[in-house]
Formats: structure tokens, sequence, C-alpha cells
């Protein structure tokens, strides 16, 4: 997630002085309390992961959780940490809300804007720097027979990269104080924008991705598929304990990518799909 | 001995009640003595032991708010431990009484969250 945008989001929460007090014991069990319209959490965690796109690693990283909606239904979430699922940073507005369903106008992205890296013989790095894919759409979210379930889509994404839509159905329990999910998720990536990224433009007028040796490679349409399990326990009212597993499947319009397919030859321990362990502590504002 | 008392209380490991006769104290010690909850108005789930101390022998029960029977009662004893396991979603009481039901030594297992209630899904989907 882009660091720069975390920060000025995060800020532009705390500046205007809308964290929520969502922190409190229970002075007595009548005590009236407002409603929460928002939270906001800071956590350093502890990663693993293998994939496509970078070298196998681990090591320790920081993240910003949080989230707040106005009386008038603007809303801002800067989601992060190893157990969330709900996807970009994101600004909008709450078109309609009943007791189980939301549907709310989202600006959002749904590719981040890291550079496309393809390694050379030589090992060194030739770097492309991508924009990222940002969308106008629609959310709706809602909980149904104890499954929770979301669908995002947008006509139309930035750059004329095609349509996009997101689905995803996840399942909540809680054993004891702990509490457990899974969650699947399938994204339809456009041809569009999946060939910006990783497509392959020889012609003598490009500057996108021209790498000389590789084969030209226009990327069809492609699915991508997710799974995550999490837990997350109450250590105190401030302090969240998270972990959590993610396995995603790569579509083959991307993994038969000139560029993937060399970065899967050259790279260290990579694979074409890619899984991630996650732990992190966080503290709760 | 004031101050001996409310520095108990402000640390909240041990409530102490001095009957009349201050002569024989009765302690009521719990643990843990507080149980946090992701989302405000969950259940909580805890094992307790509660431990109470008296210097005399006598007839005391261990009771709880917001239930009628004693969670337990011992005879011609002067100490007594008891363990449970808990669900609950507000503050409980324990308290110990002698056989006129006369609160000897209270304590309180607190109830907390991390999260307040909401109808909004950036709250309540915050942990997917």
């Amino acid at each position: 997630m882009n660091k720069v945008m975390i920060r000025t989001l995060a800020g532009c929460l705390s500046l205007t002085g809308l964290i929520s007090q969502t922190l409190q014991a229970a002075e007595s069990p009548q005590d009236p309390h407002t409603e929460s319209k928002g939270f906001i959490a800071v956590g350093v965690g502890a990663f693993a992961g293998q994939g496509p796109f970078g070298d196998a690693s681990a090591g320790l990283g920081y993240f910003i959780n949080g989230a707040y909606e106005w009386d008038n239904g603007l809303f801002v979430e800067v989601p992060g940490g190893p157990n969330n699922i709900l996807g970009s940073t994101s600004v909008g507005y709450n078109l309609y809300r009943n007791a189980h369903w939301d549907v709310d106008f989202l600006a959002s992205s749904a590719h981040s804007g890291a550079d496309t890296k393809y390694i050379q013989q030589d090992g060194s790095e030739l770097r492309f720097t991508k924009n990222p894919t940002n969308y106008l759409g629609v959310r709706f979210r809602g909980i149904w027979s104890g499954l929770r379930f979301q669908l995002i889509a947008t006509p139309k994404l930035s750059d004329d990269r095609g349509a996009y839509m997101s689905s995803q159905i996840s399942k909540h329990w809680t054993i004891k104080n702990w509490h457990v999910f899974s969650a699947y998720r399938v994204n339809y990536l456009s041809g569009d924008m999946l060939n910006y990224y990783y497509g392959v433009n020889n012609t003598e007028n490009n500057s996108n991705n021209r790498i000389s040796g590789l084969p030209e490679y226009i990327a069809s349409s492609g699915l991508s598929h997710s799974l995550h399990l999490g837990v997350t326990y109450p250590l105190t009212e401030h302090w969240l304990f998270d972990a959590s597993l993610r396995y995603y499947h790569t579509p083959s319009a991307i993994v038969d990518s000139p560029i993937i397919q060399s970065n899967l030859a050259r790279g260290d321990n990579r694979s074409r799909n890619a899984l991630g362990l996650g732990l992190s502590v966080s503290y709760v504002f | 001995m004031h101050k001996f008392i409310f520095t108990l209380a402000f640390t909240g490991i041990t409530l102490v009640h001095y009957p009349a006769d201050a002569s024989t104290p009765v302690t009521l010690t719990l643990s843990p003595q507080q149980c946090v909850a992701l989302h405000q108005g969950e259940y909580c789930h805890s094992e307790l032991t509660l431990h109470w101390q008296a210097d005399t022998q006598g007839h005391y029960c261990l009771t709880q708010s917001n239930r009628e029977q004693p969670l337990k009662c011992w005879q011609k004893t002067t100490a007594g431990t008891l363990t449970l396991a808990l669900k609950f979603n507000q503050n409980v009481r324990f308290a110990l009484q002698d056989n006129q039901q006369n609160t000897l030594a209270s304590t309180q297992l607190t109830y907390a969250w991390v999260y307040n209630k909401s109808k909004n899904t950036r709250v309540r989907w915050r942990m997917f």
C-alpha cells in the first residue's frame, strides 16, 4: 500500500479530531455509549511470504488500520495489517444501509502503483514505473445466513484499463474470545489493466514494458482467487493480536507474461502462486 | 488503615471489607479481574478463580450478581476457593456473605471491549 497515501489519510483522520472513542471499559452495564463511527489502530508485525512478484522473504513491518464515517455518509477507510481483507484505501459515500446490507459509492484502486520489475540476465532489475489503477464504483456488503458478502463493481477503470469486479464471501466464528474467520475472494482483472502491468511491447515508440529479447505479450483478462484464514484475539482493551495465512492464485494472464516467467526463473525462490503468513500486534486508539 | 484500604481498592487486586469487628477481616480475591471482548455486547469467556479467607470459622456463601442462588457455600471453615467458567457481557459482581446474608467482601469482574457497538459496517466489519 502506498505509504504516502496512508500517512496522508491517517493524518486527515487525526487532524479532523474525529477518531472515535472506541475503547472503554464498562463502568456499569447501564452506561450509555455513543455509537462508534470509526477507529484507528497502528501495529507492527512479522511476515513471511513467497510469490511471483518478489523474492521469497520474511521481515518486520508496520501498518495503520482505520476507518471513519461522518454523519452525512462520507467515509474513509485505510485498511492495513495481516487480517485486513477489505481491500485498498478508499473514500466513498454510503448510499443505502439497513440492518443487513450496505451500498456504498466508492473511490479506490484495483491495482497498486508498484513498479513492474524485470530481472535481467545479469541479475539487475529493469523497472518500469507504473501508476495505480483507480476506479469509481459501487460496493455492496451484507450479511446473510451467517455469511458476509462483498461485491465491488465498476464499468471503467482509470486510463481506460477496462472494467473491474471483486466478489468476496467470508465466514466468522467465535471460539471463546478468539475470532476466527475464513474468506474467499475472486477478482476479475481486465486485459487492458493486466497488459499495462505485465504486457511486453517492443515497438519503437513505446516506453511501456519495452524489453529487448522478450517476445511481445498482450495479456488477456483473468480471474484471481485468494483464500484468507485469520484469527484475532483482544489482549486488552487497547491491544489486539492477529495472525493470518493467505493464499493467492495468480491468473494465467499474469503468469504467462514473459516478464513473470523470466522472473520466476531468475528470482530467489519465487513461486507461481503466493502464500503469506503474518503475525501482528496493534494498538487501537 | 484507610490508606491501606484505599490502596487495595485502587489497585483492584483485592477488595477487603471490614465488618463491625475490625479484628476479623475477610478477603475475597478474583483472578482474572477483567475480560475483553472484541466488540461491545458480544459475550466474553473467562475461567475464573475466586478465593476467600476469613479469620474466624463460620458459614460463608459466595454469590454472583444477577443470580439468586449462591455459587457455593462453606460450613465451619475459614477459607475457600471456587473456579468457574463464565460467559457474560456486562460487569459481574461477586460477594462473600455470612449466614445472615451480610456482605463481608465483594469484588468485580469487569467486562471490557475494544470496539463500540455500531451500525456502521466500517466498524462492524473491521475484523473480517
